[in-house]
């Protein structure tokens, strides 16, 4: 009897134990949460980079140091402790702020591009899917190289050819693994790593030309981005070149005839010219709403009556105060992605360079005429090569007013010898930024130079 | 199976008709308890003479039949002094006995891990009983709460820092850094799935906290924090059924909402004009709409010429006089009221017992219209089925809760003179996102009214969520011979939650989502609503089953009349789902249930300036599933009752992502010793020892943190502005991830002395979590914040001491119960040194520094203020400084001050039980000590950049600041400045002044009660009757700091007091 009762328990419990355990490593592959994913599938990574949060944002403390507008001395002391500090080159930026997104954002962007490009190598793509697998990993690369440029121009000094390869970059991360810490790379280097990243997405991005969603990269962006790299890196015939590239691939310019001068939001997030999505980070002074931020009234005065841009780019405050509009956002924040504009600009420039005055002043007056009152725009003409040059550059700080560009071409111009200061007025004292002046370039925050012990930028 | 049902339906009712028949000379009588007059059960009761005897029923009835001549009628029962009594022919019966009990009797404690019951005798472990008579020491309608200050080792942690997982109860001490820091709490031997709130405290038989690595290897990986076991009611063994009602009403003062310091109108605009005259809100003023406060705006109409001096006096005037606590106290919160009441029904038939419980609770809130109700009903029925073979328990719980709450309502973060209601009790505007002036220009006749009125409010927003829990518990147990046994439980619970919130289109919330997303048309005057016109409903539905299985199987032999063995042995299987949907409804017509699409996928410019926005869909969707096999081993021998070893093992699976198979599980264990000292002969020698015990475990526990992967994890649908799907990164890829370890080492002492007059125990641990998983901080070009990594050892030493003292035994009864716990933990390695000071100033836990407590309070030396500008001086290099760039910034930690543990490091209470005949009295005074907190003081930095906006509160310490050279002998609150400072303000807020000493000791509750003499009153319904008063929350008796600060409560308001009053009857 007593056998007997064991050996039934036995029996059940072996019954039971067997059903379990065939069942086990099923039952508990079951996801813990359906909202968490291991991203894996081609789509799911698009769907990291689609993630608009972390893309479509760079730095914007340039901007904020640049002389496109002024402030109040009441006004500069109601600012926050960054953008007093910002506006009025303080040596210690940051005070006792440790971080800053200038920074860390496109970090976060180069992590997410990382992640993507690491995945993709494992993936085996089946035939048809290998065209998907291309456009992801272009676009992933596209992104990482876009973070990349905005950290080189913010955080690393003026490019010259000559000292690039002894002046330093940045940290140029092209590995996932956190325990891995990236010391600054030369300038040269950033560089080349941008450019070879868009040269490999040039070849790999399905799209030709920008779609609806103007955060998706196209070959379009790709050139538009190399333009603008090799603008910056005094490579003004490659800037040309790629310039061209982009262009001809897409070339459409808004008629500001089109668009509403009393409009708040002339531009839809969408707009034509838009080839990439892009805008700095939130800085209240930078946002177009702001009440205190006065555009810089010689600028301001250099746009002729029936120039349309007068009253599409700013708008009166109160009295004499002008402060700016939305942009090519399409929100009160500063854009700085890439547009036809923009592009035009770079050729025009790159022709004038290379002593092309006509065909500078060919593409000038093209996106001049979409610019003026229908009936009153005169094609400008130019004497000579430097002519040309000086007008591209004049309508250049017109055009690209509160995009960003600013901060960067005074650096590449003093660097080339233009001796552009910059004067702040506040309380009655003057402050000078001389050209080529070490706090041109941004400081690094202290949290990255105490976890890394990354070279700090001299000020 | 239907006759069983129809024999449990019909038995109570049987046993309900019987009646005793009196005789006068049949000799009947009853025997109760002398102390509260409860009839006591199966005494022995037997006449000398004739030898006849007999026992007690359940009522204290017994009947010896006929009686004639004179004999010695002898009672007795075990724990209770020996009773005896002449009867003769003059003696009339019935009688009525009382018998003394007797009090240095051992009282078997009987623990219940979950798995098995043991008697407290014969295990090693560490165990804290909580019995019923304690639980309903209180009143409360959360049983959670009943503990508080009568169990030992567990700190009801307050002051929880929301960023760094903290349980709002903590079993000695933390044990993790960033894995769960709850307590498992287990219900009837599984894990309870629902809210705890649910759980109605008069069903509660007992609760046994288990507190070291023995019982928490026996619950696995979800124990590293102590388990608490909660055992319901089970059933008497009286054949007549018993039923017993409770019911009482609490009444809550007022919150006091002059508890944080503020800053009266008068500064409060002296301080806005000071901001006004140095610009400060020039931007603010020259864009229209944003709002302004009313001082601001009269100080720019009066800037710009439009009012006059007399006009702008008269204003002021009036706002002086306002202080908007005074409208909130007095028409937004209220004294409350909390009811409860319990109806039960016990008994016992032919082939088992059964208990039924119903019970209901109606709370309401402090603030008006905030309710909550709970209703519960409970049955459980056990069933010899084979007898003393095969047993049968089912046990099924019904929980239903209505709670209605008015979150809606913004009732803070307005200037101090806000006026919110009118003499008249009418509402007033409050224009704290729109400028009135801009109102009144904006398309006004195209849009709905867009003023805000926070009283008129409430009665537009309904927010109702219904919470339904099933709970069915079935338990087999088959007995073989020889000791072994078979139980296999299942348990089952499914809840919903069904949540509706109503903003009708009176609310401000909709009018002004509806204006947002109109675009006024200013030539045909014909808005386009993007919003169609009628209410927004926001419902949720939650829905959760789980599956608990447990097939065990027990084995109990005594070999020898030596040897004892215990052991049981099984796996276990649990499942849990949990799903959300989520979604809102606009243009609701509450009526007809009806609403109106809208189009959420296109941005739309919206009002007041034109930004693209989309409409929120408030769509989710999200299911959860929770999966664990699990095995397990328990073993204890036993020998001669003297020496005692036990041992268990067990191993967890569960469904973690993002791992690697092998890395699911985790093995754990746990040995034990024990030594029965007094079953010794030398011992027993003693005779004033009754009891002695040493007993000591080891073993390790684990803990899991599943947000931590070892694989890139990602989450679904943080948008892209351009309307695809998105994910965002939640653990960037982390390969070398590993499981927690706790490992835990407990030894105890457990004594009973001179007749028990003084009894208790003493126990010592130590704790040390290794593994531990923390954040190491990393440098930014990674791309996170934060990394988690294994780099932590925490180890957490204390002492348990529990001491029962019975100062006085016989008429007059006074207990002592002493609970003393320390606890003081050590983060023993970290391997990752920040390489800022300052990082251990603020975020407690994410940095902790090696050899201190993980909450270790540390602060910048202070030097007084400066006596030319009030400036807070610091310290460098020996000397005053206001250099705070630098002095925020310290080069090493020598450069801080450290204070101690943010958290008691020694904590218990001293709890007095008085009794006198029928009236018992008993307060309970609890203390906390050893902890350091920061108190808040002026920011101005902060204060400046909220006052821009509408404007809020601003500290109390303002109008004590330094003003003038002098000031700063009488006052330690730095002078304002214009900008203000950031790094000043953050040196202040971390200075040493603001650290306070957190000792404390307060008066928690009172409770008397009186038992009806219900003996007396010849009746047979009543059997038992007591009145009670209970208040709770008395007071602070003593404090450390002199701010009158209530060191639980450093933000927020303290608990109010609270009076109860109640009755139990038994019948």
């Amino acid at each position: 009897m007593k056998i007997k009762n064991i050996i039934t328990i036995l029996y059940i419990s072996t019954i039971a134990w067997m059903t379990f355990a065939c069942s086990k490593k099923e039952f508990l592959e079951k996801k813990p949460n359906s909202g968490i994913i291991i991203p894996t599938s081609l789509e799911e990574l698009r769907w990291l980079l689609d993630n608009t949060n972390i893309f479509t944002f760079s730095p914007g403390l340039g901007e904020l140091s640049a002389d496109n507008y002024y402030l109040s001395s009441t006004n500069w002391l109601a600012a926050n402790l960054l953008e007093r500090n910002a506006y009025s080159w303080e040596k210690d930026l940051y005070a006792s702020i440790r971080q800053n997104s200038d920074w860390s954002v496109p970090y976060q962007q180069v992590l997410y591009a990382n992640i993507v490009l690491e995945q993709c190598e494992k993936i085996k793509p089946l035939q048809s899917e290998q065209p998907l697998l291309n456009d992801i990993k272009g676009s992933a690369l596209f992104l990482r190289a876009y973070a990349f440029t905005s950290l080189l121009q913010h955080f690393a000094p003026a490019y010259h050819p000559q000292t690039a390869t002894t002046q330093l970059g940045i940290p140029l991360r092209t590995s996932t693994d956190i325990n891995k810490i990236f010391t600054r790379s030369s300038l040269k280097q950033g560089f080349d790593q941008v450019e070879t990243d868009l040269a490999t997405a040039v070849r790999l991005l399905s799209l030709q030309q920008p779609i609806t969603e103007k955060n998706r990269p196209s070959k379009a962006a790709a050139y538009g981005l190399l333009a603008r790299v090799c603008l910056y890196t005094k490579q003004y015939d490659r800037a040309l070149l790629f310039a061209d590239s982009s262009l001809q691939l897409y070339r459409s310019l808004i008629d500001y005839n089109t668009i509403s001068a009393t409009a708040v939001t002339p531009f839809p997030r969408s707009n034509d010219e838009t080839i990439y999505y892009c805008q700095a980070n939130n800085y209240s002074l930078l946002q177009t709403i702001s009440a205190v931020a006065w555009a810089d009234t010689t600028l301001y005065r250099s746009y002729a009556t029936n120039d349309l841009r007068r009253n599409i780019f700013f708008r009166s405050i109160s009295g004499n105060d002008i402060g700016f509009k939305r942009g090519y956002s399409g929100t009160v924040f500063v854009f700085t992605g890439l547009a036809t504009d923009e592009i035009y600009l770079i050729r025009a420039e790159a022709y004038a360079r290379a002593g092309n005055t006509q065909a500078a002043m060919t593409d000038l007056n093209t996106l001049l005429a979409k610019r003026f009152r229908i009936g009153t725009f005169q094609p400008l003409t130019a004497i000579n090569a430097n002519d040309a040059l000086n007008k591209v550059l004049t309508e250049r700080r017109k055009e690209l007013v509160w995009r960003g560009h600013r901060w960067l071409d005074l650096k590449r111009f003093n660097s080339e010898g233009a001796s552009i200061s910059l004067i702040r007025v506040l309380n009655g004292n003057t402050i000078t930024l001389p050209p080529n002046s070490p706090l041109y370039t941004l400081p690094i925050p202290a949290e990255e130079i105490e976890q890394s012990q990354i070279q700090q930028n001299p000020r | 199976m239907r006759k069983f049902c129809l024999l449990a339906l019909l038995c109570p009712l049987l046993g309900w008709t019987q009646i005793h028949q009196p005789s006068n000379r049949i000799l009947t009588g009853t025997i109760y308890q002398t102390t509260n007059g409860t009839p006591i059960y199966l005494v022995s009761l037997t006449l000398k003479k004739t030898g006849k005897k007999t026992r007690s029923d359940e009522n204290g009835f017994f009947s010896l039949g006929n009686f004639t001549g004179s004999d010695t009628l002898i009672a007795t029962h075990m724990g209770y002094q020996l009773l005896q009594i002449t009867l003769d022919e003059n003696t009339t019966f019935p009688l009525r006995l009382f018998m003394e009990p007797m009090v240095q009797n051992l009282e078997e404690v009987i623990v219940n891990t979950g798995y098995q019951t043991t008697p407290k005798e014969r295990a090693t472990g560490s165990f804290v009983k909580i019995d019923n008579q304690l639980l309903e020491r209180r009143v409360g309608s959360n049983i959670l709460d009943r503990l508080d200050g009568i169990a030992g080792s567990l700190l009801f942690n307050r002051n929880r820092n929301p960023s760094v997982n903290e349980s709002p109860i903590m079993i000695r001490g933390r044990s993790t850094l960033f894995a769960s820091t709850e307590p498992l709490i287990i219900l009837d031997n599984f894990p309870y799935d629902a809210d705890i709130s649910t759980i109605n405290p008069n069903d509660i038989e007992d609760i046994t906290i288990l507190r070291d690595a023995s019982a928490a290897s026996i619950w696995g990986v979800r124990a590293g924090n102590g388990v608490i076991v909660i055992t319901t009611k089970k059933g008497t063994q009286s054949a007549k059924p018993v039923f017993r009602f409770n019911m009482n009403s609490t009444f809550h003062e007022r919150p006091n909402l002059r508890y944080q310091p503020v800053t009266d109108a008068r500064e409060y605009m002296g301080l806005e004009t000071f901001l006004f005259d140095r610009g400060h809100y020039n931007g603010r003023i020259n864009t229209p709409h944003l709002s302004l406060s009313p001082l601001i705006t009269m100080l720019a109409q009066r800037r710009a010429g439009i009012i006059t001096a007399a006009d702008s006096l008269q204003l002021v005037n009036n706002l002086i006089q306002q202080d908007y606590r005074k409208d909130l106290n007095d028409h937004f919160y209220r004294p409350s009221m909390n009811q409860q009441y319990t109806l039960s029904m016990d008994g016992r038939h032919n082939l088992g017992q059964y208990h039924w419980a119903i019970g209901y609770d109606k709370n309401q809130g402090d603030l008006i219209g905030n309710q909550n109700e709970r209703f519960t009903l409970r049955t459980r029925q056990h069933w010899q089925i084979l007898p003393s073979k095969l047993e049968s328990t089912t046990d099924l719980t019904l929980t239903n809760t209505r709670t209605i709450t008015y979150n809606d309502i913004t009732l803070t973060s307005y200037p101090i003179y806000t006026d919110l209601v009118d003499p008249q009790g009418t509402g007033l505007p409050v224009y704290r996102d729109y400028r009135s002036q801009w109102l009144d220009t904006i398309a006004q006749r195209q849009l709905l009214d867009w003023t805000y009125r926070p009283l008129d409010d409430r009665d537009h927003v309904s927010n109702r969520s219904m919470l339904t829990d099933l709970r069915l518990l079935q338990t087999f147990n088959y007995t073989f011979k020889k000791g072994w046994g078979l139980s296999l439980s299942y348990q089952w619970q499914q809840g919903n939650q069904h949540g509706h919130q109503h903003r009708s289109r009176q609310s401000y919330f909709t009018r002004d989502l509806i204006n947002r997303f109109t675009v006024p048309n200013y030539i045909t005057g014909v808005p386009t609503r993007q919003i169609p016109i009628g209410g927004i409903m926001d419902r949720s539905i939650t829905q959760y089953y789980s599956h608990n299985l447990r097939l065990q199987m027990n084995y109990t032999t005594t070999i020898a009349e030596k040897h004892s063995i215990t052991a049981v042995a099984g796996a276990e299987v649990r499942d849990y789902h949990n799903s959300n949907t989520s979604f809102r409804r606009y243009g609701y017509n509450e009526e007809n249930q009806t609403d109106i699409p809208v189009n959420s996928v296109s941005q739309l410019p919206t009002l007041p300036i034109g930004n693209p926005g989309s409409i929120a869909t408030g769509n989710t969707q999200r299911k959860l599933t929770d999966r664990f096999v699990s095995y397990f081993l328990n073993a204890g021998y036993v020998l001669n009752q003297r020496y005692l070893v036990n041992l268990s093992i067990r191993k967890d699976e569960s469904n973690i992502f993002g791992v690697n198979a092998n890395q699911r599980g985790v093995p754990l264990w746990s040995m034990g010793l024990g030594w029965n000292l007094h079953k010794e002969s030398f011992i027993q020698k003693l005779k004033w020892v009754n009891q002695l015990k040493l007993r000591t475990t080891y073993g390790f526990n684990g803990n899991l943190d599943k947000s931590t992967t070892a694989f890139t994890t990602a989450g679904i649908g943080l948008g892209s502005v351009f309307a695809q799907p998105a994910s965002f990164i939640i653990n960037p890829p982390n390969p070398n991830l590993s499981w927690e370890r706790i490992g835990m080492w407990n030894t105890a002492v457990d004594f009973a002395l001179w007749n028990q007059r003084i009894s208790g125990s003493i126990e010592y641990y130590i704790k040390s979590g290794k593994d531990l998983i923390g954040n190491s901080p990393v440098p930014t070009q990674t791309g996170v914040a934060q990394f988690r990594q294994n780099i932590a050892n925490l180890e957490t030493k204390g002492w348990d001491l529990n001491l029962h003292i019975q100062a006085m035994r016989k008429k007059w009864r006074w207990d002592i119960h002493l609970l003393y716990s320390h606890s003081q933990d050590i983060v023993t390695k970290y391997l990752v040194t920040p390489q800022q000071a300052k990082s251990y100033l603020s975020s407690m836990p994410l940095n902790p520094l090696q050899g201190k407590p993980w909450s270790a309070v540390f602060a910048y030396p202070w030097a007084g203020l400066s006596s030319n500008n009030g400036d807070p001086l610091g310290i460098i290099q020996g000397q005053p400084s206001n250099n705070y760039s630098a002095l925020v910034t310290p080069a090493s930690f020598a450069d801080l001050k450290y204070f101690g543990s943010g958290r008691p490091t020694s904590f218990g209470s001293i709890r007095n039980d008085l009794s006198w005949g029928r009236f018992a009295f008993s307060f309970n005074i609890v203390y906390e000590w050893g902890f350091y907190f920061r108190r808040s003081s002026v920011a101005y930095n902060t204060h400046y950049s909220s006052m821009i906006q509408y404007g809020n509160l601003v500290h109390g310490d303002y109008m004590m600041r330094w003003q003038k050279p002098g000031d700063e002998k009488n006052t330690q609150v730095p002078s304002r400045v214009y900008p203000a400072v950031p790094a000043r303000d953050e040196f202040y807020q971390y200075a040493e002044v603001l650290v306070e000493n957190g000792n404390h000791i307060r008066l928690r509750d009172t409770r008397l009660s009186y038992d009806l003499p219900v003996h007396k009153w010849q009746n047979k319904i009543i059997k038992r009757a007591q009145l009670y008063g209970y208040i709770n929350n008395i007071g602070i008796i003593w404090r450390a700091n002199q701010q009158g600060i209530d060191p639980n409560h450093v933000t927020g308001n303290p608990t109010p007091r609270s009076y109860a009053l109640g009755i139990n009857v038994d019948f």
